[in-house]
């Protein structure tokens, strides 16, 4: 088609027009992802629903940025392991010398012992820490974990306590797709 | 990937442009999403949580996003994971079983101001709901959302042949449902 004569001055990609419909069509079709869902399932939502929506998400993503600090239980769980492997040693060395020699005694140092044999040591579950010995810890947190025992938490609750806090799951992190 | 999703995953990893970006992010997706929650939950106010999360989740997440795979197909499958997390919760909270859930939300259907189906679409809705989890998904994502095999075997992390396998199957076990009333 030729240009007309008000618009000489003017250029266009080439092959624009020859491929405008079917640009065309991909963007009707993406505009109306919702319309056959609505007509072929019967669902419908309220009026206004997606024009609001921006506004209701932003107001929940500020009140989420204003919540309190959240602990981190595995943290918490692998300090207490390693502190518990730390007294082991500790008793070990006082105990030692009544059943050995003094010169083992003396000749025990603990800074040679690598963090990382610790937490092989943990992780192969050669040491298991009690629930209760984790709750000992949070003894001067306002609900005492210590009177209700951990072991009395249901799965809801747990579930619950995962889906308000911040914890994050493994599949949120695109480094695993 | 495309130019666009690009622009915008540069705008997301920005500091300055983040917000804006974020915004563009939701304005794109967020219908596709709750047709994708929708089908999945069934019920209006459920599948608005579910979509909040997600996009909190995402607020949150996005920077970490290096465009290994498709921002859409993230953002499916952060949705898909939500939606069953919320499926397995409510099933663990009735003390019924995930099959005797998807019953029940159907049956929910016909007191729900926001279901208009009529008698063939409440018996579609039925007839889903007796197929298994993953079948589901592929026939929702295939038949409503009419997205292409391509993408939900990105989605859904599988490959075309198998998607096409289990929509075949799961069309004919509705088929055999609908011919049984």
């Amino acid at each position: 088609m030729k240009k007309s004569k008000h618009n000489q001055e003017f250029n266009i990609p080439e092959g624009y027009f020859e491929s405008f419909e079917i640009r065309l069509q991909q963007k009707i079709q993406q505009e109306n992802t919702v319309l056959p869902n609505t007509q072929e399932s019967g669902f419908t939502i309220p009026e206004d629903y997606f024009d609001t929506f921006e506004s209701q998400l932003n107001q929940k993503i500020q009140s989420q940025k204003h919540s309190s600090k959240v602990i981190d239980l595995f943290s918490v769980r692998r300090l207490i392991y390693i502190s518990s492997i730390a007294a082991a040693i500790t008793l070990l060395i006082v105990f030692l010398p009544t059943t050995s020699s003094e010169t083992s005694y003396t000749t025990f140092d603990t800074s040679t012992i690598d963090i990382m044999d610790i937490e092989n040591y943990i992780n192969d579950g050669t040491l298991e820490v009690s629930d209760n010995d984790i709750a000992q810890l949070f003894d001067d947190i306002e609900f005492s974990i210590a009177e209700h025992s951990i072991e009395k938490l249901n799965d809801d609750t747990v579930i619950e306590y995962f889906s308000e806090e911040e914890i994050q799951l493994d599949y949120l992190d695109p480094e695993n797709f | 990937m495309d130019t666009q999703e690009e622009h915008l995953i540069q705008a997301l990893h920005s500091e300055s442009q983040f917000e804006q970006a974020f915004s563009q992010l939701v304005h794109l997706y967020k219908k596709r999403l709750y047709w994708h929650i929708r089908n999945m939950v069934k019920n209006h106010d459920d599948t608005d949580d579910i979509l909040q999360n997600v996009f909190i989740k995402v607020y949150k997440n996005v920077k970490k996003f290096k465009g290994d795979s498709k921002l859409y197909s993230w953002l499916y499958r952060i949705a898909t994971n939500e939606a069953i997390t919320f499926l397995n919760q409510k099933a663990k909270k009735y003390q019924i079983s995930n099959e005797e859930l998807q019953q029940h939300l159907v049956e929910s259907l016909k007191a729900d101001v926001y279901y208009q189906g009529d008698e063939i679409q409440l018996k579609l809705q039925q007839a889903i709901a007796t197929l298994p989890q993953k079948q589901q998904q592929v026939f929702n994502m295939k038949y409503f959302q009419d997205l292409k095999y391509k993408e939900i075997a990105n989605i859904l992390e599988t490959s075309e042949g198998a998607l096409k396998a289990s929509y075949h199957i799961a069309s004919k076990k509705i088929e055999a449902f609908i011919k049984a009333l």
